[in-house]
């Protein structure tokens, strides 16, 4: 048999905190309040003090990450052209066998010991994972080293074979084969970790504005309401050290607000415009070394070169995109030039192709490394040299004014910090004075 | 307006002029593209029928010119030959890195080799003996690109004559015509000196590895199932090029490599520490390589062989070439056999 039901009763909802505080708060004497409203504005503007000058901080560090993070981008896309321009050196002198041309050698040296001097000062600033990809193209670097020097060996004696270590050589450096572990896609893998580097400082830099603001701003609806509360009670037409304090934070907030949204918005310009601008330039330029060693290589492997031309196209692609992308338009009239040289050293890499592929290999040759004694004959030196002489002008000046412009941005929020955290505690003391000398009446 | 709309306005306008909006972003890398291949998929090469097999030797060739025309002459009226003597160059269709037989020579930069010399008498009988080079125009083509260069003629990008260490057999004669076999090549394979490998025998019993270049008849001959019980527990290494296997021998990533004899020597010339060993365990008879219905142009080059295994020049070439790296004296040129309709 069931139980009998039992008749329950409903309790009473507890009366809610808020309600609770606003009865104590009535029923709280007028002195007691005031002591209350006085505590309330210190510990406002204590935190504000606090907080603001951390928000400021914080965004001042953020700029700072983001400087750093864009040097390391522009010195690994430094190592990526050096290496690949060491490849292009090494393939066109595979060429000429036994006659390479000393400068010809020193400049591949140069590179290759630039690249590995490169490669040790960027792992020092890097994360484990960047460090990891750094360590993987260090240990390829030394590899791909050794096969140029078998390659070179080898074709100084007159074997073909030494056209296969430098194919290898090159599968090495370039990420034309996704089964081959590569320079290029292990330095291009840290240069993204480090753009998102930049994303993500200037996201941090623009979040750091609300510690300021959301703080600021509530202390000093605090000071009004509790000047407009005096007013009313005490019936004086103002408290001069409460008007004071809510001055000085307006004029803060004002004037330092804008400062502080100055500083966001120089960072920003300096990523899109010259750092945008440097890291196009950059990809442009490393594509198009890739490009020349592919070209080079197409003209090794002899009817084998198809793979070398399906390479040049994608490198080639990647200079011209890199190239029309609007931010390079603030490099004034070196964009152009550079874009009127490269188009001049697409036509005469069609040309050297159709040379080589009617069979005029030795004219294709000459084209392609700048030997051709006809008057008016093609040289893809001349033409890729003014190119590159153009684009790393760009790289160079568009990486050192973001840098410069990165710097100077954080350079008042240092200040701005201090100045914050004193006007905090000044304000904080003006709010004690203010309610103390009404305070003081009843005593 | 009431005085907290006031507030609330300030502090909106002061968060946007703090920048709390969405921030600028560094976009990602530049992605290159290919652009789309124009090639047309080649159809399915045809086969040989099973009485095509057995219809005899597939070396059989058209009987030779006979006179031939004076090098350097006139050449039969609406010949092949004339046309190439007005043209005044012979488009050739070699290998840029076989060395011994076609391979670019670092110093001269010129293209050398026995199938070289080959196509040097045969444009010296056209063109006379004076300044062949000048009459040459070198093609360098692959392993799979030299039947469709045939088959597209000069007029289409393509080339007279093939040498290229080119295997005559049947599917191929159904596509393009031989000469006469005029080198007796065969499979072997290439080990480290010292090994304790000789044959292929010895590869496969070890389970050794074995490297070929992909798409070669070396490489099908390894893979066949039909051949498990010979080759069956090799593990083949597929390089995209013969020279690709040697580098891979000297990195330690193949015990040996497998090929013709002719092109296995040419690794051989160019390291010392390998050796080629065994028998040959399959026939290659090379010939040159014409467009199919170039009949008059197989009968005039097979008459130029002709005059060059019974005068001794063939023998001379073998001799600059491959003394030393095939055979340790000059052997006799392979039996030309005539009698192909057409």
């Amino acid at each position: 048999m069931l139980p009998a039901a039992t008749t329950r009763t409903q309790p009473q909802s507890p009366p809610s905190v808020t309600r609770l505080f606003a009865r104590r708060v009535a029923s709280t004497s007028t002195p007691a309040k005031l002591s209350l409203l006085r505590a309330v504005l210190i510990l406002l503007a204590v935190v504000f003090a606090v907080s603001g000058a951390f928000g400021v901080n914080r965004r001042a560090n953020a700029i700072t990450d983001v400087r750093t993070a864009s040097r390391q981008l522009l010195a690994l896309q430094d190592i990526q052209v050096r290496i690949v321009h060491a490849d292009a050196i090494a393939s066109s002198s595979y060429l000429v066998g036994g006659q390479e041309a000393p400068a010809q050698r020193t400049a591949y040296l140069d590179e290759i010991g630039a690249a590995g001097d490169g490669l040790v000062a960027v792992s020092g600033a890097s994360d484990t994972a960047d460090l990891q990809q750094l360590s993987e193209a260090s240990r390829l670097l030394g590899s791909y080293v050794g096969l140029v020097e078998q390659a070179r060996a080898n074709n100084r004696q007159g074997f073909p074979v030494g056209a296969a270590y430098q194919r290898q050589a090159n599968g090495i450096v370039s990420n034309s084969d996704p089964d081959v572990s590569d320079i290029v896609s292990s330095l291009q893998a840290v240069e993204a970790s480090q753009r998102a580097q930049v994303n993500s400082g200037l996201a941090t830099a623009h979040r750091a504005g609300t510690w300021l603001h959301a703080t600021g701003w509530v202390l000093f609806a605090a000071l009004v309401l509790v000047s407009v509360w005096l007013n009313r009670t005490f019936r004086r037409i103002i408290n001069l050290p409460l008007a004071a304090a809510a001055a000085l934070l307006f004029l803060l907030m004002v004037i330092g607000g804008t400062a502080q949204a100055g500083t966001v918005r120089d960072a920003d310009g300096a990523v899109r415009t010259q750092l945008a601008g440097a890291d196009n330039a950059a990809q442009a330029r490393a594509a198009a070394f890739e490009a020349r060693s592919q070209e080079a290589l197409t003209l090794i492997n002899r009817g084998n070169g198809a793979v070398n031309e399906a390479n040049w196209q994608r490198g080639n692609d990647v200079v011209t995109q890199a190239l029309s992308i609007r931010s390079l338009g603030t490099a004034n009239g070196l964009i152009e030039a550079a874009k009127k040289a490269y188009g001049r050293y697409s036509a005469t890499h069609a040309q050297i192709r159709t040379l080589d592929d009617a069979g005029d290999w030795d004219t294709a040759v000459a084209a392609s490394l700048g030997l051709d004694p006809a008057p008016g004959g093609n040289n893809a030196v001349e033409v890729f040299n003014a190119f590159d002489q153009n684009i790393g002008q760009i790289v160079s000046d568009e990486g050192s004014s973001a840098s410069q412009r990165l710097g100077t941005a954080v350079e008042p929020l240092n200040s701005l910090r201090n100045i914050v955290f004193v006007a905090g505690l000044m304000i904080a003391a003006l709010a004690a004075l203010g309610c103390g000398q009404r305070l003081k009446e009843y005593r | 307006m009431n005085r907290r709309r006031w507030i609330g306005l300030a502090i909106v306008g002061s968060l946007v002029l703090a920048g709390c909006s969405g921030s600028v972003r560094l976009p990602g890398a530049v992605e290159g593209q290919v652009p789309p291949s124009t090639d047309v998929v080649a159809p399915a090469a045809p086969e040989c029928t099973a009485e095509q097999l057995a219809a005899g030797d597939v070396t059989r060739s058209y009987a030779p010119a006979d006179p031939l025309p004076a090098p350097g002459g006139a050449m039969p009226a609406g010949s092949t030959m004339e046309a190439i003597q007005q043209r005044g160059k012979l488009i050739v269709g070699v290998s840029g890195d076989t060395l011994l037989f076609g391979a670019r020579n670092a110093l001269t930069n010129q293209i050398e080799g026995f199938d070289i010399d080959m196509l040097k008498e045969v444009a010296k009988a056209i063109f006379g003996p004076d300044d062949v080079e000048s009459h040459i125009t070198y093609k360098v083509i692959t392993y799979a690109d030299r039947l469709p260069n045939l088959e597209a003629g000069p007029d289409k990008g393509g080339v007279d004559i093939v040498a290229h260490t080119m295997t005559v057999n049947c599917n191929r004669w159904l596509r393009i015509a031989f000469s006469s076999e005029y080198f007796d090549a065969g499979q072997r394979v290439l080990v480290k000196k010292d090994s304790k490998f000789d044959s292929i025998g010895d590869l496969n019993t070890a389970s050794a590895t074995v490297c070929a270049p992909e798409g070669s008849t070396n490489i099908d001959l390894l893979r066949d199932p039909k051949n498990a019980n010979l080759y069956g527990n090799l593990v083949v290494l597929a390089k995209p090029d013969v020279t690709d296997c040697l580098v891979a021998m000297q990195q330690g990533q193949a015990d040996g490599a497998t090929g013709d004899d002719t092109v296995l020597a040419g690794l051989k010339a160019q390291d010392p520490n390998t050796e080629v060993v065994g028998k040959k365990f399959t026939r290659e008879p090379y010939g040159l390589g014409m467009a199919k219905d170039k009949v008059d142009f197989v009968r005039f080059v097979n008459g130029v062989l002709e005059e060059m295994r019974t005068d001794g020049r063939w023998q001379g070439f073998y001799s600059k070439w491959l003394i030393g790296v095939l055979s340790d004296t000059v052997i006799d040129p392979p039996k030309a056999i005539y009698g192909r309709d057409g």
